[in-house]
């Protein structure tokens, strides 16, 4: 893959899961597109730091749990939009229920995940600034990630 | 078996847009859809099965004389 921008990058939801946690599993899912998405944002796994400083020699680093992140994307709100009403559900669900996510990059390359949406919060900024819905979805499964083809 | 498979039959709520197929869907119209689009769009409130009707009763009353 060569460098590239983000322009041209989506994000779509489901209500379904993978009967496998693999690229094959998630591919049989439907997705919904989600509009008016602005940003993404950042995501992927990161570990937990765990120190030892021996008597003699360096501090140790080692890893220790590991956390799938969270994405918190920024959308221009639009009450039509069949992904963002989806999107919205996933956030007034009470339940633990796992959401279905899919990041397809401008050369089709594709970022699987499961999460939970922890609130989607709506933005009145300035007369000169677009409504904005700033979800918060918190990354509950490995990421699978599946190049372009 | 993806679960693009088997239409369902269903009755759209209200209007919305689709922004993957750019496809705007009417409040009110009979629509098909598949089975992971209808699962996505039911749950968010947008759409609601079209239930089979009930075979029309086709025995006669006989007149009372």
């Amino acid at each position: 893959m060569t460098s590239q921008t983000a322009a041209g990058s989506t994000l779509a939801i489901s209500v379904a899961s993978p009967a496998t946690k693999d690229a094959a599993g998630y591919a049989a899912l439907t997705f919904t597109d989600i509009g008016q998405v602005e940003k993404i944002g950042a995501f992927g796994a990161s570990f937990a730091k765990t120190e030892f400083q021996p008597l003699k020699g360096a501090k140790q680093k080692y890893k220790g749990s590991k956390d799938n992140g969270a994405i918190q994307p920024s959308i221009a709100l639009d009450s039509n939009d069949a992904g963002q009403a989806i999107l919205q559900t996933s956030a007034d669900d009470e339940s633990q229920k796992l959401y279905s996510f899919r990041v397809t990059y401008p050369d089709g390359a594709k970022r699987f995940f499961q999460g939970r949406t922890f609130g989607m919060p709506e933005n009145a900024d300035g007369a000169d600034t677009m409504l904005m819905a700033n979800p918060s979805i918190e990354i509950c499964t490995d990421i699978v990630k599946v190049p372009a083809a | 078996m993806a679960d693009t498979d088997n239409k369902i039959r269903a009755k759209v709520l209200r209007t919305f847009n689709d922004a993957g197929s750019e496809t705007t869907f009417t409040g009110g119209q009979d629509i098909e859809l598949s089975k992971g689009d209808f699962a996505n769009y039911q749950a968010a409130g947008l759409v609601v099965a079209i239930e089979t009707a009930e075979p029309a009763d086709t025995q006669t009353r006989k007149p009372r004389g």
